[in-house]
C-alpha cells in the first residue's frame, strides 16, 4: 500500500518503468531531438511496450487495479508531453551555442 | 471534399478556442493549484490558539454543544487528525440562507472547545478561505461567485472546450501519426507554436476529454438532477435517496445516546482496514434520519470525492448503513461513477498522481495560451525576406488578441500569487480576509488587463511576467520573513506540506523569471514584423538586413 515501505517501492518502480518506457518510445521516433539519430524503431518500441506493460503491474502491487491503471495512464500522458519539450529545449540550447 | 471538411473543423476549432481559451486558462491554472488545495490551506492557516480536545472527550463535547446550539445538529464535524488548518475537534458551518447552496465562502464557521473550567465554549472562527477561493476560480473560470449563472457559463465554456478538442483532433487527423512527438524549434515560429500546441493537445487528449465532460456535468448537474427527477424518479428523487440512506424512525433522538466517535471509527475500520478516517460528519443527528459519514482516504483505492470517501453509519446503533462511497468497498457501478470524480480531481495514486495532475493542469493552461499565440502568429504580417520595403503594420485584431491574452492569463497568475501572499500579510489586520482575498485578486486581474491594453501585449508580457515572478517568489520569502522575524505576526509552518507550497512557489517564480527573460529578448531584440516586438524599425534600405532597434530604452 502507498505509504508503506513496500508500497512506496512499488510506486517508485511503476514510475521508473513508465519513464523508461516513454523515453524508449520517444527515442525511437524520427522526431526525437535528444540523440543524433533515433534508436532502431522495432527493438526500442518492443522494449517500450514491455516496460509500459510492466508499469501498471508494479503500480497494482501498491493499489487496486483501477487506480493503478489511472496512475499509469496519467503519468504516461505527462511524460509523452514533457519528453518532446525537453527535446525542443535541447535544440534551442544547441542553437544558442 | 476532405480538405473542405477539415477547413470547416479548423474554423470551429479556432472560434471555440477564441471564445473559451482564456477562461479555460484560468480554470486550468487555478485547477492545477487546487490539486494541492490541502497543503495550500495548511500554509495559509495561522497557528492554533488552543489545543484540540482529546478524541475520548469528543462525545461529551458533541452532546453539550448540541444542547447549547441545536442549530449545529444540521451538520457538525468531528475532526480526527489535527493539522495546521484543522485545529478544532468539533466545528460546524451555518450557511447564509440567501446564498447559493454551493457557496461555501459566505458560510459562518463555529468551533466548540472546552475552557479551563471544563465548560463548553463556542466561538465564531475565521479560517483561511484562500484555498477555497482558488478552487472557486477554478470551478467557475475566474468568475467571483460559485452561483447558478457562473456555473452555467462554466458549462457553456466546458462544452465549447469539448467541441474544440474534437474539432482539433479532426483537423490533425491527416498528420497525426506523421507528426507525433514533433516539436520543431526553428525560425518557422508558426510551425513551432503549432507543434507546441499539438503535442500537448494530442498526447493529453484523454485527460482533456475527461476534464471537459466532467466539468460540463458538474456545471449542469442541477439541471441533470431535475430532469432525472422528472423522468426517472417521478418527482420523488430526494425521498428515494433518503429512504435508502437511513432508516426512518418516529421520535427525534437524544444525541447523548449516540456511540462515541472512537466506536464509530472502529466500526468502519473493521470493515476496511486500509481505510484511514479523517473526519466524522454528523448529519441531522437529533432527527429521525440521523447519520454519520465517516470520511477518510484509502491509499489503495480511488476516492469518490475530492475530499476522499465515506461510510454512512447510524450513530445510535453503529450499523454501517452504506458503503456506496467508501473507497475500496464500492461495487462495480459505484466504482465506475466514482471514477469520473476521481479522474477529475486526481484522487487516486497518492502524491505521485497529485503531482502528475498539477503538471498536466499547468500544461493544460499552456495549451490555451499557446493556442492564442498560434492564432496571432498565423495572422502575422511579415516583412519581405530580403529586408526590402516597409515593415508592415500588424493587424489590429492580432494586437488586441495579444493584449487580451497577456492581460487575462498573466493577470490571473499575478492575482493568484498576490492573494496567496496576502493570506499571511493581512491576517489580523483586516476584518474580512476572505473578502480581501477576492478584492486583491480582481484588482490585480483587471489591473493587468488594463495595463496590457494600455502598454500593448509585447511590453505588458515582459512587465507582467516579471511581476508574476516577483509575486510568486514573495510566497516563500514571506514564510522566510515570518520565520526570521516572529514579531511580524506571521507564521512559518515547518511541516512538509506547507514547506512544499513554498518550494513549489520558488520553482514557479524561477520559471516565470526565465519566461520573462526569454520574452524580453523576443520583444526587444526579435524580428520587428510582429505584435511581439516594440522596436520601431528604421526605414529600410534596399538590400539591407532588418532594421536595428531604436526604442529599447522606452521599454
Amino acid at each position: 500500500m502507498i505509504g508503506s515501505p513496500g508500497g512506496n517501492t512499488n510506486v517508485a518502480l511503476g514510475l521508473g518503468l513508465v519513464v523508461a518506457g516513454a523515453a524508449s518510445l520517444y527515442l525511437a521516433s524520427p522526431h526525437q531531438r535528444w540523440l543524433a539519430a533515433p534508436l532502431p524503431a522495432r527493438p526500442a518500441r518492443a522494449v517500450a511496450l514491455a516496460l509500459l506493460v510492466a508499469s501498471p503491474i508494479a503500480f497494482s502491487r501498491a493499489m487496486q487495479m483501477v487506480p493503478a491503471v489511472f496512475t499509469f495512464v496519467a503519468s504516461l500522458m505527462l511524460l509523452l508531453v514533457l519528453l518532446p519539450y525537453v527535446g525542443g529545449a535541447l535544440v534551442a540550447l544547441r542553437r544558442r551555442r | 471534399m476532405r480538405s473542405e471538411i477539415i477547413r470547416i473543423y479548423k474554423i470551429v476549432h479556432t472560434w471555440t478556442g477564441i471564445l473559451a481559451g482564456m477562461a479555460l486558462f484560468i480554470a486550468f491554472y487555478a485547477g492545477a493549484i487546487t490539486a494541492f488545495k490541502e497543503p495550500l490551506a495548511r500554509w495559509a492557516s495561522p497557528p492554533a490558539a488552543t489545543s484540540m480536545v482529546p478524541l475520548e472527550d469528543a462525545q461529551s463535547l458533541i452532546t453539550r454543544t448540541l444542547t447549547a446550539h441545536p442549530e449545529a445538529a444540521r451538520e457538525l464535524r468531528v475532526n480526527l487528525r489535527p493539522s495546521e488548518q484543522v485545529t478544532a475537534r468539533v466545528e460546524w458551518e451555518i450557511h447564509d440562507e440567501d446564498a447559493d447552496e454551493h457557496d461555501r465562502l459566505s458560510a459562518r464557521h463555529y468551533v466548540a472547545t472546552v475552557d479551563e473550567e471544563g465548560a463548553v465554549r463556542v466561538d465564531e472562527a475565521h479560517p483561511s478561505r484562500l484555498a477555497e477561493l482558488i478552487d472557486v476560480l477554478h470551478r467557475v473560470v475566474g468568475l467571483p461567485v460559485d452561483g447558478d449563472l457562473s456555473r452555467s457559463i462554466m458549462g457553456v465554456i466546458a462544452t465549447l472546450y469539448a467541441l474544440a478538442l474534437v474539432s482539433g483532433v479532426i483537423v490533425l487527423l491527416p498528420s497525426l501519426v506523421k507528426d507525433f512527438f514533433a516539436l520543431r524549434v526553428g525560425n518557422n515560429l508558426k510551425r513551432m507554436w503549432l507543434d507546441a500546441h499539438n503535442v500537448v493537445g494530442v498526447v493529453s487528449l484523454p485527460f482533456h476529454l475527461v476534464m471537459a465532460v466532467t466539468a460540463a456535468v458538474f456545471a449542469f448537474h442541477d439541471g441533470i438532477y431535475f430532469v432525472q427527477d422528472k423522468m426517472i424518479h417521478d418527482g420523488k428523487r430526494s425521498a428515494a435517496f433518503q429512504a435508502r440512506s437511513a432508516p426512518s424512525g418516529g421520535e427525534p433522538r437524544d444525541p447523548a445516546a449516540m456511540l462515541p466517535p472512537t466506536e464509530l471509527v472502529a466500526r468502519v475500520e473493521a470493515l476496511s482496514p486500509t481505510f484511514e478516517p479523517t473526519m466524522l460528519q454528523y448529519v441531522q443527528v437529533t432527527g429521525p434520519r440521523a447519520a454519520v459519514r465517516v470520511w477518510g482516504h484509502d491509499a489503495r483505492s480511488l476516492s469518490p470525492r475530492a475530499q476522499g470517501g465515506f461510510a454512512m453509519v447510524d450513530p445510535y446503533s453503529g450499523r454501517v448503513v452504506s458503503t456506496d462511497y467508501l473507497p475500496g468497498r464500492q461495487d462495480a457501478p459505484q466504482t465506475l461513477l466514482s471514477s469520473f470524480f476521481a479522474l477529475h480531481f486526481g484522487t487516486y495514486g497518492g502524491h505521485p498522481a497529485k503531482w502528475v495532475y498539477f503538471l498536466l493542469g499547468l500544461l493544460g493552461a499552456w495549451l490555451f495560451y499557446s493556442g492564442n499565440l498560434l492564432w496571432i502568429e498565423t495572422r502575422r504580417r511579415k516583412a519581405s525576406r530580403r529586408g526590402q520595403g516597409e515593415i508592415p503594420a500588424q493587424r489590429r485584431d492580432t494586437s488586441l488578441m495579444a493584449s487580451a491574452t497577456v492581460g487575462v492569463c498573466l493577470g490571473s497568475i499575478c492575482g493568484i500569487s498576490l492573494t496567496i501572499v496576502a493570506a499571511k500579510w493581512l491576517h489580523g489586520h483586516v476584518a474580512d480576509l476572505s473578502a480581501w482575498h477576492r478584492y486583491l485578486y480582481y484588482a490585480m486581474f483587471f489591473g493587468a488587463i488594463g495595463w496590457a491594453f494600455v502598454r500593448g501585449g509585447a511590453r505588458a508580457a515582459v512587465n507582467l511576467l516579471w511581476l508574476a515572478a516577483a509575486l510568486t517568489v514573495a510566497i516563500p520569502l514571506t514564510t522566510l520573513l515570518a520565520w526570521l522575524f516572529p514579531s511580524l505576526g506571521m507564521w512559518a509552518h515547518t511541516s512538509a506540506a506547507p514547506l512544499g507550497v513554498d518550494a513549489t512557489a520558488l520553482a514557479g517564480a524561477l520559471g516565470f523569471a526565465c519566461l520573462a527573460r526569454a520574452t524580453s529578448r523576443r520583444v526587444y531584440e526579435g524580428p520587428t514584423d510582429s505584435v511581439w516586438s516594440v522596436r520601431r524599425p528604421l526605414p529600410a534600405v534596399a538590400g539591407a538586413e532588418a532594421a536595428p532597434d531604436v526604442e529599447r530604452a522606452t521599454g
